[in-house]
C-alpha cells in the first residue's frame, strides 16, 4: 500500500474542503485588487506545493531507488558491477554535484562561502549531461514519433493501404484523397505565407517594393517584362498564400474556441464546488448550524 | 506607439510611463535609456555611447538611435537571433568607463524562486557560464523581483529600435483619444468588466437552475471517441493497462470529467491498471478519481479495488528523458517500490516488461504530454495508445489520430459527457444532476460569449463607420 494513501477521517477530509474554499477565496480576491490575503494564499500554496514535492521525491524516488539500496550494502562500490555503478553510484555522484551547485541559492556572502566557484563549475557537469540527454531525446523523438510518421501517413498513396486505414469503402477512399489534397494545399499555403508574407497585399499597394524580398515576389513582380507564364505562377502563388493565411486564422479560431471551452469547464467545476460540494460536508453543516444557533 | 511590457504584470505601457498603468510598478528605475542626461548618473550608458543630449526630432531620431546602436554594437546589422550576446556587446564599451560592468556577472544556477518551481534550464546556465570565473560576483542581489541585466538590455534595445522616440522621464506622451482610453481602461474586451461579471452570473445561474433535463442540451462527440470505447470494451479481463496520469489539481475541474468515465470503463472490464504520473500532484489526483470511479460503480470497498485492479506506479520524475526507458524496460522504469505492492502485483509489473501493456491510456491536460509519449515510448514498444485530453489540447493531438499513432481520442468536457452516455450505465441522481449543470453552464457561457463577440464586432464596425 502506498504511504500516500489517504487515511484521514471524514471530518478532516471535510476540513480539507473548507480549507480549499478559504484558500480559493483568498486567492480569488485578487480579482478585486492585489491584497495581502491574495499574496498570502499564493505563498502558502507555493510553499505547500514545494514541501509536498520534496516529500514525494524523497519517498518515491530518492529513498527507494537510491539511498535504500546503497545503505543496504554500503561497501558495494568495491565489488559493484558496471550496471550497479551506472544505476546507483553515478547518479549519487551527479546528484551530489548538482546539490552542491544548488547551494548558490543560499546567496551567502563571498567571505563566508569560499568554494562557490568550484561548486558552480562542478555543477555544470551534471547540468551539461542533463541538457545533452534532453536535447538528444527530444530531437530523436521528434523525428521518430512526429516527423516521419506524420509524413508517412500523408504520403500513403496505395489505395489498399488507404482503404485499410480508413475503413475500406470506396467513398471513404475518395474522402481520404480529398483530405490529403486539402492537407497539401493548406500546408503549402501556410508555409508560403510564413516564409514570404502576404504577397497579395504587397502587390495591391501602389508603390512597388524597393527590392524583391523573395524569389516568389521576384518572379511575380517583374512588371517590366510582362510574361503570361510569370503572371500565372505569381497569381497562383498569391492565391495559394491567401488560402494558407486564412487557414491559419481558421485554425487559430478553432484552438481559441477549444481554449474557451476548456477554461469554462474549469470555472464551472470551481463554481459547482462552491455551490454544491462544500455545503454538503458535515463540517460545513456543523458550522452553519452553529452560526444559526448562535444567531437565534 | 512604442510600448514595453511591465516586468511585474506584463501590461504593455507607453515607453515614457513612470509607473505601470495596470499594476503601478515603478518603471523609471528600470528604463535608464529614457532618462535625460544627468538624471541617473550611475546608470550605464553603454548603448548610447555617452551621447546623451536633448531628445532629437523624430526625423533624426531613428538615425541617431541607429548610429549610436551601431557605435556600441558591432553586430548591429545582424538580426536578433544572430546578434552577439548582451555580455559581448557591453563589455568593450563599458570597459572604458567602468572597471567592472554589471553585464559580465553570471546569473545564478537556478534563476530565482522560479528555478524551484520549474525544472532548471541547463542551457541557460551553460550560456551564462562565460563569466562563471568572475571572482567579484556579488551574491547579495535580491532573491527575486529585480530584473536581470539581460532583460534590461533587451528593453533598452527595444526602445532604441522602436519607431517612437523615447520621451524624457516625466513627460506625458501624446496619446490619441483611442490609445488614452485603452491605456486607462484596457484593450478590447478586457475593458468590458461587465462582460466578465455577466459570464460569471450566467454560469452561476446555469449551475443553480440548469440541473433540469429540459435545459441541458446533449453535447456533440468528436471523432475518435468511438475508437476509445471499442479499444477498452474489447479488452479481456486482467489485461495490463498502463495509464500515464498527466494532469494535476490545477486542471482537474475539466479533466476529471474525462478521466472518471474512462477509469470506470476499465474497472468494469476488469483491467489491471498501472497508474503513474510525471507530475508531483498526479498520483494523488489519480487516487481521488479512482476512488470516485469505484464509488460510482458501487464496488464493495476501495481497498479491494486498489489491491486487485489498480497498481499505483507513483511519481516518475525526469520529464521526457525518463520516458524511453519506460518503452524499453517498463518494470525498471516504473517508480514502484516493491515494499508497497504484494507479490501478485510484482508479477504483473514483470509481465509488463515481457508482453508490454495491452493498452496505454494517456490522460493529459496538455498536448505536450501525449506528443512526448508518442515520440519517446510508442515507437519503442509499438503498443496501442489512446488519449484523453483537455479541450484545448484536442486540435493539437488530432493529427496523431489521423496518422494512426493514436488508436482513439477523447477530448474536452463534451467528449467526457458523451463517453458517460456510451457506458450505458444507470447513474445516480447526484451524478446526473452535476453532469446536466455543467453542460448547461457550458452552453450558456458559450452563448453569452458568442453574443458578446457579435456585439463587439458590430460596435467595431459602427465605430469605424462613424470615423
Amino acid at each position: 500500500m502506498s504511504p500516500f494513501s489517504s487515511g484521514l477521517p471524514g471530518l478532516l477530509q471535510d476540513a480539507g474542503l473548507v480549507l480549499g474554499l478559504v484558500m480559493s477565496l483568498m486567492i480569488g480576491s485578487y480579482l478585486i485588487r492585489d491584497n495581502f490575503l491574495a499574496r498570502l494564499g499564493q505563498y502558502v500554496l507555493i510553499g505547500a506545493g514545494l514541501g509536498y514535492l520534496a516529500v514525494l521525491v524523497w519517498r518515491n524516488v530518492l529513498w527507494p531507488r537510491l539511498f535504500a539500496p546503497l545503505i543496504a550494502d554500503p561497501v558495494a562500490w568495491q565489488s559493484a558491477t558496471g550496471t550497479e555503478l551506472f544505476t546507483l553510484w553515478l547518479p549519487l555522484l551527479l546528484g551530489v554535484l548538482m546539490w552542491g551547485g544548488g547551494l548558490e541559492l543560499l546567496r551567502l556572502p563571498p567571505d563566508r562561502f569560499k568554494g562557490r566557484i568550484l561548486l558552480r563549475l562542478l555543477a555544470a557537469v551534471p547540468a551539461a549531461i542533463l541538457g545533452g540527454v534532453i536535447l538528444g531525446v527530444a530531437v530523436s523523438g521528434a523525428v521518430q514519433g512526429t516527423l516521419w510518421p506524420l509524413l508517412e501517413a500523408a504520403l500513403q498513396t496505395s489505395p489498399a493501404e488507404t482503404a485499410a486505414a480508413s475503413g475500406g469503402t470506396a467513398g471513404t477512399v475518395q474522402a481520404t484523397w480529398l483530405v490529403r489534397l486539402l492537407t497539401l494545399v493548406i500546408t503549402g499555403g501556410v508555409l508560403i505565407h510564413l516564409q514570404y508574407g502576404p504577397i497579395a497585399g504587397e502587390k495591391e499597394s501602389s508603390s512597388p517594393p524597393p527590392r524583391a524580398s523573395s524569389p516568389v515576389e521576384a518572379d511575380a513582380g517583374a512588371g517590366a517584362r510582362p510574361n503570361l507564364y510569370r503572371m500565372l505562377i505569381g497569381t497562383s502563388l498569391r492565391v495559394w498564400e491567401g488560402i494558407g493565411r486564412r487557414a491559419l486564422w481558421l485554425a487559430a479560431g478553432i484552438i481559441f474556441a477549444r481554449l474557451v471551452a476548456s477554461r469554462f469547464s474549469l470555472a464551472l467545476a470551481r463554481l459547482d464546488y462552491f455551490l454544491y460540494e462544500i455545503p454538503r460536508t458535515d463540517l460545513w453543516q456543523l458550522l452553519w448550524a452553529t452560526l444559526r444557533g448562535g444567531g437565534s | 506607439m512604442a510600448t514595453f511590457d511591465c516586468p511585474h504584470c506584463g501590461y504593455s505601457n507607453p515607453v515614457a510611463s513612470q509607473f505601470c498603468l495596470n499594476c503601478g510598478t515603478n518603471l523609471v528605475r528600470r528604463q535608464p535609456q529614457s532618462a535625460p542626461a544627468g538624471e541617473s548618473p550611475d546608470e550605464p550608458d553603454d548603448l548610447t555611447g555617452g551621447q546623451e543630449t536633448a531628445p532629437p526630432q523624430p526625423g533624426e531620431a531613428s538615425e541617431g538611435r541607429q548610429s549610436s546602436a551601431e557605435a556600441s554594437d558591432p553586430g548591429f546589422s545582424q538580426t536578433g537571433s544572430d546578434r552577439p550576446s548582451a555580455d559581448e556587446d557591453a563589455t568593450p564599451e563599458t570597459g572604458k568607463d567602468k572597471p567592472e560592468p554589471d553585464t559580465a556577472r553570471p546569473g545564478p544556477l537556478l534563476g530565482d524562486l522560479g528555478g524551484l518551481l520549474e525544472p532548471a534550464d541547463p542551457l541557460s546556465f551553460i550560456t551564462s557560464g562565460a563569466g562563471a570565473l568572475d571572482p567579484t560576483r556579488d551574491s547579495t542581489t535580491a532573491l527575486s523581483g529585480e530584473l536581470t541585466t539581460d532583460e534590461e538590455e533587451r528593453r533598452q534595445l527595444r526602445q532604441l529600435f522602436s519607431e517612437d522616440l523615447p520621451l524624457p522621464v516625466g513627460a506625458r506622451p501624446d496619446l490619441t483619444p483611442d490609445a488614452a482610453e485603452a491605456a486607462a481602461n484596457g484593450n478590447g474586451l478586457q475593458r468590458q468588466f461587465w462582460l466578465e461579471m455577466l459570464l460569471l452570473l450566467v454560469m452561476i445561474g446555469a449551475l443553480l437552475w440548469g440541473g433540469q433535463p429540459s435545459l441541458g442540451a446533449a453535447p456533440h462527440a468528436l471523432p475518435g471517441l468511438e475508437q476509445v470505447h471499442r479499444q477498452i470494451d474489447t479488452l479481456p479481463p486482467n489485461s495490463l493497462v498502463l495509464v500515464n496520469w498527466a494532469y494535476d489539481p490545477a486542471s482537474a475541474g475539466e479533466m476529471d470529467l474525462l478521466a472518471q468515465p474512462l477509469i470506470e470503463h476499465l474497472l468494469q472490464r476488469q483491467a489491471k491498471i498501472i497508474v503513474f504520473s510525471q507530475l508531483p500532484g498526479g498520483p494523488a489526483t489519480a487516487r481521488r478519481v479512482i476512488a470516485r470511479a469505484e464509488e460510482s460503480l458501487k464496488r464493495p470497498s476501495r481497498t479491494q479495488i486498489t489491491a486487485n485492479l489498480v497498481i499505483e506506479g507513483g511519481y516518475l520524475p525526469g520529464g521526457a528523458a525518463s520516458l524511453p526507458l519506460l518503452g524499453v524496460a517498463p518494470a525498471r522504469a516504473l517508480p514502484v517500490d516493491p515494499n508497497w505492492v504484494d507479490l501478485r502485483e510484482r508479477f504483473s509489473i514483470a509481465a509488463l516488461s515481457e508482453t508490454g501493456p495491452a493498452l496505454t491510456l494517456v490522460i493529459a491536460a496538455r498536448a505536450e504530454d501525449v506528443r512526448r509519449w508518442l515520440e519517446q515510448v510508442q515507437p519503442l514498444n509499438d503498443g496501442t495508445v489512446v488519449a484523453a485530453t483537455s479541450a484545448v489540447a484536442g486540435p493539437a493531438v488530432r493529427p496523431y489520430l489521423h496518422s494512426g499513432q493514436l488508436a482513439g481520442l477523447v477530448s474536452g468536457w463534451d467528449g467526457g459527457s458523451v463517453y458517460v452516455r456510451r457506458l450505458e450505465r444507470a447513474r445516480n441522481p447526484a451524478e446526473q444532476g452535476r453532469s446536466l449543470r455543467l453542460v448547461s453552464g457550458q452552453n450558456w457561457g458559450v452563448g453569452i460569449l458568442i453574443v458578446a463577440v457579435l456585439l463587439g464586432n458590430l460596435a467595431g464596425l459602427n465605430q469605424r463607420r462613424s470615423r
